[in-house]
């Protein structure tokens, strides 16, 4: 099946005096018909850069872009049948609101009445019906989101692209928005790709993401994969929240079977596992904060002192300190008697433990199990 | 009797003597261009008269080439007004919006003109517009005129189009519109401002000009108002009436359009900063 838009081997370089930034390095990405595909990474990543130059507001210095069986990538951006959704809203001040969305019919020179007709009907269904006749400066940030979206919408483009629309929006607002443009992509048929650096935002919202570092897609796929299959130590980090705590760990002997050791407790390895792990010296280990449990001192795998208790209502977060040094963020439900200076053991499933490449960082180990049978990561 | 009380009442006065240093002399053309020619050397010289009339102005009227010197004014600054706006429009815009090579060059290089006095390019610039056939002609007026209020111009421009972000334009490009379009109905509507100053600026330069407009044009009936003024001055008499009530019909124009645009003025001045 053709792919709605595809990227393919796109790079673009920018020439400075100083030398050359190289902004998008190799993106390679098929996004299919009607996904809500997610680009997101770090301020700096090249998601944006590669969105615009979807948008054709950026010329690729090598490689295609492609809608469909198109080959889009000296199409001007006028020509190309999308619509876009700036960070900054860019409504046009001069204009009311129903010839701020109205524009592309104008510009394509429809009729009057339906251009009449199609705002009403975008309007209504953003619930800015009655605020036409007012000008973009006499409406709060989030309507005029929903204005923009609708001068976006109206035109039923093919290709709709979102540049992180959200993030000049406060907090409530923003998962109000965030719902808003899911109901949206049900409503309408087109292929959204959206830019965030909010990973909230991308993981709730999206069909599938691509994280992006440094130029680079690391990894491409669902969410559910992103969260539990990282590809990397980087991918990992970047979604979560809290944070995945990263300690080292390193393959060693304890009584006379190998075992990972790290927080100063030691987990028993397989033969095969040990085999392969133990030259590459100290690992990055990682494990989510939701994904052990804390027990009475004594049981579970590690031992550790409550630092910190920070209480977030439905659970608390805490800072728990190691015997070996190390410190491992918890996010759990804890029993009041349980205070800073507590000693406390924390669980943790093997499935829950990641092992990271130290140099490579790409992922080793997704959930370790001391029997035979043990996950592999998928590769992007 | 306080501090703040003293220091109100001497800025006042202060105000009040520099005001009368300026008003007074266009009081006093005002009142010599309304009192009749017999009365203008006889004393006693007063400062209010009442017995006043428009003789002067009729007879500037009837008996000089005043009127054709008034067409041939509002032609050239007509002219150099249009030119002017649109030029600088686009120019800014290119400079606010493209990188290129000599950038800064070509932007600084315009202000070199402003290094000179206008008398001292009117030379060059006469023999440069006869070789072009262009002398005592509309054209080449106007473009010496431009050459003066361009420069200025094109930087308030770019100035002003800094203001509007592109995203705005970018908008327009992904609704469909051309990079022109997008250009006149985005990106003008918010340097409107800009262009009223330099439009402003543009006509009080021409309107006033003498140096370009006495070496350029040649012939009597191509002369513009400040050059038709200046031959009120003859060598066995000066008609003061005529000088008079000439100069207060030819500051009309300039003097409405600051007054009733001025705002927009202001905001140009302030941002060419």
């Amino acid at each position: 099946m053709t792919a709605a838009v595809r990227l393919e081997n796109v790079h673009k370089v920018y020439r400075q005096p100083g030398g050359e930034i190289v902004a998008v390095d190799g993106v390679n990405v098929a996004i299919g018909e009607r996904e809500l595909f997610t680009f997101v990474g770090p301020s700096g990543c090249g998601k944006t850069t590669t969105l615009r130059m979807l948008a054709g507001l950026e010329q690729p210095t090598s490689g295609r872009i492609l809608f469909g069986d198109e080959d889009v990538t000296h199409v001007p951006t006028q020509k190309r049948n999308i619509a876009m959704v700036f960070q900054d809203i860019a409504l046009f001040p001069y204009m009311t609101v129903r010839q701020n969305i109205g524009y592309p019919l104008q510009v394509a020179r429809r009729p009057g009445k339906e251009i009449a007709e199609r705002v009403e009907k975008t309007s209504e269904l953003l619930g800015i019906h009655d605020k036409l006749n007012m000008k973009p400066a006499q409406l709060s940030g989030g309507q005029q989101q929903r204005v923009a979206i609708g001068r976006a919408i109206i035109k039923e483009p093919r290709v709709l692209l979102l540049d992180e629309p959200l993030s000049a929006l406060d907090a409530r607002l923003r998962s109000e928005m965030r719902s808003e443009i899911l109901r949206l992509h049900k409503r309408i048929a087109a292929t959204i790709v959206y830019v965030t650096h909010d990973q909230v935002e991308a993981m709730t919202m999206s069909t599938r993401l691509a994280v992006m570092d440094r130029g680079r897609t690391v990894q491409v796929a669902p969410p559910r994969e992103i969260f539990s299959a990282p590809a990397n130590r980087v991918v990992a980090t970047f979604v979560g929240t809290p944070t995945m705590n990263i300690v080292p760990a390193k393959v060693a002997e304890h009584g006379d079977r190998p075992t990972l050791a790290f927080l100063g407790a030691h987990l028993p390895l397989s033969e095969a596992d040990a085999r392969e792990l133990a030259p590459l010296g100290t690992l990055d280990l990682g494990v989510r904060p939701t994904a052990v449990t804390v027990v009475a001192a004594g049981e579970g795998q590690v031992r550790g002192r409550i630092l910190l208790r920070e209480p977030l209502g439905h659970a608390d977060e805490c800072l728990i300190e190691t015997p070996d040094g190390g410190q491992i963020k918890v996010l759990a439900s804890l029993s009041d008697d349980l205070v800073e200076g507590s000693e406390v053991g924390i669980a943790i499933e093997p499935e829950a433990i990641y092992l990271f490449h130290p140099e490579t960082q790409a992922t080793l180990r997704c959930g370790l199990a001391h029997l035979p049978d043990r996950r592999q990561v998928k590769s992007a | 009797m306080n501090l703040a009380f003293v220091q109100r009442w001497i800025r006042f006065l202060a105000i009040a003597v520099g005001m009368t240093f300026v008003a007074f002399p266009l009081y006093w053309m005002l009142l010599t261009a309304l009192t009749p020619r017999e009365q203008l050397f006889r004393p006693p010289f007063q400062l209010l008269r009442f017995d006043l009339s428009l003789e002067n102005i009729i007879e500037l009227l009837s008996a000089t080439e005043f009127l054709v010197y008034l067409m041939n004014s509002m032609i050239v600054a007509a002219g150099a007004v249009v030119l002017n706006v649109i030029a600088a429009t686009f120019a800014g815009y290119a400079l606010s919006r493209y990188e290129f090579r000599l950038k800064h060059t070509v932007a600084q290089g315009t202000l070199l003109s402003y290094m000179f006095p206008p008398i001292l390019l009117a030379i060059p610039l006469y023999i440069l517009l006869s070789d072009l056939g262009l002398r005592n002609s509309y054209i080449g007026l106007i473009l010496a005129h431009a050459s003066i209020s361009l420069p200025l111009n094109i930087w308030i421009m770019w100035q002003y189009f800094q203001i509007v972000p592109v995203s705005l334009e970018e908008a327009a490009w992904v609704s469909g519109a051309s990079k022109l379009r997008g250009l006149l109905q985005v990106c003008l509507p918010s340097a409107l401002p800009g262009m009223m100053s330099v439009a402003i600026f543009a006509f009080a330069l021409s309107w006033n000009d003498f140096a370009f407009a006495f070496i350029l044009q040649t012939d009597t009936s191509m002369y513009t108002l400040p050059v038709g003024l200046a031959t009120f001055v003859e060598r066995t008499a000066i008609h003061w009436g005529m000088i008079m009530s000439s100069s207060a019909l030819i500051s009309i124009p300039t003097f409405a359009m600051v007054f009733l645009l001025q705002r927009y003025l202001i905001s140009g001045l302030g941002i060419a900063r």
